[in-house]
């Protein structure tokens, strides 16, 4: 589904990933670990198509296509999805017609009918009964005003009703506790599928006691420097990022 | 009182013509503002100095048909322009405001009409191809009752037109005045608007104005707090583009104690399209525990676009809470990344963003359904999808 190859990427004047290998493969779920600054949110919002992201070297292949290419628009309808680390307040606009008008442009460039108001309302219950949310959140301006949790549930809920191919989760866990960590890991759970993969991006090895991963990758100045399976995030959360450090500095020279 | 000018006969411009034939024998002659008058910086003459010598002084014709509100809202719309059932007065020039301008004075001088208010009523504003139209109206809301008033500039296409319009409203002890303004007239038509708005004991004014239209437009809007416990809540909202110019120049006065009045304005300005506020709150001595707000905030779409905006706070009294903020900014970058990345593409998103901005405004009209109709004229691209409702 995804080949990342060689992936050198600029912001700004600072070099911030610098050789990234990845594959994902549908119906995998990566974890992507890693300390500060690391590059974990850069390849979020690399991948998403977010401006101000200098491609230096290095190639992204998303079903055979470039996929930086494309506009964000594009990969959205794609089926590219990133849960927001900070879900942008969007004072004025309603939820459900932010939903409704997202869905039909995603198919729209697919060359599918748009969704009609019924059925479309027929689709948000089915989802908000799968993901145990309460309809008051669509009732609102997107984002304005939610608190921390529903701004991430926000977001876990646009993904049960954009059903994309890829979800990248960009410290999906940051700022919620552990009830709130618990509903939006099982909202995660309940959206895995064979077709639909994840890359999980996260600071803490917490999340991944929830959404367990097939594959963890630990991401260090700008390159993946170990991958393995879910054990690797318990070892991190035990000796922590430390042991990196030494391992990055032993491969420079 | 504007200072008389010597004004030889063959020198005199022909939009100066127009308004000096309006004047009763007698009345000292007239000067036309200029940029350097600081109320008319952002406002030159020029272009309608060219227009005028095309307009010839207009007879009242009905073209009620040009009204949108009308049918949306269910009403029955009266001419502005011809106000029949108006009982005329007297027109009098003494004790003018020291504020009006040339453009006033000579609306002064045409014969006014005065209506009484009671429940809703729309009137519509539509001059008619190559013509100077002008009016004088007072509108009263008795004491004690409530009215809407709602006026609507609009017109049939290719109208090349100026009006020139003088209101006041008086809104009488203890009673409310709900008005809604609507400016969607065509791109070849040009609009002076002074509006006057006398508040007694208790009153309370809802004043909604929307701008949309014209090329050029500019409107006075002058509110006096009179009596004590009054109350007055403007809002401004200018959706402009192409080479549109709209004038809005506010003044609040605070007169006696207790009075508040609370002012937002938002302008969107795309294009070429420039917006001018000056929003004044004038607080006299004597109006202690004054409370006035008054808020701008602004959008520019486009490098060429410019938006002048001046909150301006003038307080003699004591004990009072005055507050004003302005601000200018562009389409907020983050926002439209989120929109983006949930597939809506960039024309959307950017439409979605806009309209938000200015629909935030419109809940400060009480009646839903004009709310709604408004909305539309804004091109509303925003059909809320309510999930009780289904």
């Amino acid at each position: 589904m995804l080949t990342i190859e060689n992936l050198h990427v600029r912001v700004g004047e600072r070099d911030i990933l610098k050789g990234l290998n990845l594959q994902v493969n549908a119906g995998e779920v990566h974890a992507i670990m890693g300390p500060n600054g690391a590059g974990k949110s850069t390849l979020g919002y690399l991948l998403a198509g977010r401006e101000g992201y200098e491609l230096t070297q290095g190639s992204v292949r998303y079903f055979g296509k470039d996929l930086l290419a494309l506009e964000p628009d594009a990969r959205a309808a794609e089926g590219v999805f990133l849960a927001f680390q900070y879900p942008v307040e969007i004072p004025g606009v309603n939820n459900t017609y932010f939903l409704r008008a997202a869905l039909n442009a995603q198919r729209k460039y697919r060359g599918e009918a748009e969704i009609d108001a019924r059925a479309f309302l027929a689709l948000v219950r089915e989802k908000l009964n799968v993901l145990h949310i309460k309809d008051d959140l669509l009732q609102r301006a997107v984002n304005e005003g939610f608190s921390g949790g529903e701004k991430k549930r926000n977001e876990i809920f646009q993904l049960a009703m954009l059903e994309p191919k890829l979800a990248i989760l960009d410290e999906t866990d940051s700022g919620l506790d552990i009830d709130a960590l618990k509903r939006v890991a099982e909202g995660v759970n309940a959206l895995r599928s064979a077709d639909r993969a994840f890359i999980v991006i996260t600071h803490y090895q917490r999340l991944l006691d929830y959404i367990v991963p097939d594959q963890v990758h630990v991401l260090a100045d700008g390159k993946i420097v170990q991958s393995g399976d879910k054990d690797l995030a318990r070892k991190l959360e035990d000796e922590g990022y430390a042991w990196l450090k030494q391992r990055v500095v032993a491969e420079a020279t | 009182m504007v200072k008389a000018a010597r004004c030889r006969r063959g020198n005199v411009s022909a939009l100066l013509q127009l308004l000096m034939d309006t004047l009763p024998a007698g009345v000292a002659p007239l000067q036309l503002p200029t940029t350097r008058h600081e109320n008319w910086r952002y406002s030159a003459l020029r272009s309608l100095e060219t227009a005028a010598s095309k307009w010839t002084r207009g007879t009242a014709q009905s073209a009620l048909s040009a009204s949108v509100l009308a049918p949306t809202l269910g009403l029955v719309p009266h001419d502005l322009l011809a106000a029949t059932g108006a009982k005329t007065q007297d027109c009098q020039l003494g004790g003018m405001h020291t504020t009006r301008s040339a453009f006033s004075i000579a609306a002064a001088a045409s014969p006014a009409g005065e209506i009484e208010l009671s429940g809703t009523q729309l009137f519509v504003c539509a001059p008619q191809p190559a013509q100077f139209s002008q009016r004088f109206i007072r509108f009263v809301v008795p004491a004690n009752s409530h009215a809407t008033l709602l006026i609507e500039h609009a017109n049939q296409q290719d109208t090349n037109g100026f009006t020139n319009l003088l209101l006041q409203l008086e809104v009488q002890a203890e009673a409310s005045l709900n008005v809604v303004h609507v400016q969607r007239a065509s791109d070849n038509v040009a609009i002076m608007q002074r509006t006057e708005a006398a508040l007694h004991s208790g009153a309370a004014l809802n004043c909604f104005e929307l701008q949309l239209g014209a090329s050029w437009s500019r409107h006075e809007i002058e509110i006096a707090l009179l009596a004590p416990g009054a109350f007055a809540q403007t809002s401004i909202l200018a959706q402009l583009a192409r080479r549109q110019h709209v004038d809005v120049q506010l003044c609040l006065r605070h007169l006696a104690a207790n009075c508040r009045s609370n002012t937002r304005a938002k302008a969107i300005a795309d294009a070429r399209a420039r917006f001018v506020l000056n929003g004044k709150i004038a607080v006299a001595v004597g109006a202690d525990g004054t409370d006035a707000q008054l808020q701008t905030n602004n959008l520019l779409l486009s490098e060429l676009a410019e938006i002048d905006v001046k909150p301006e706070l003038e307080i003699d009294a004591e004990e009072v809470s005055c507050s004003h903020g302005a601000t200018v900014g562009k389409l907020d970058e983050q926002a439209l990344f989120y929109l983006r990345a949930r597939g809506i593409d960039a024309a959307q998103a950017r439409a979605m963003l806009i309209h938000a901005f200015a629909a935030e405004l419109l809940t400060r009209i009480p009646d839903a359904a004009q709310q709604r109709a408004l909305a539309q004229l804004l091109n509303d691209p925003q059909q809320i999808t309510n999930l009780d409702s289904q």
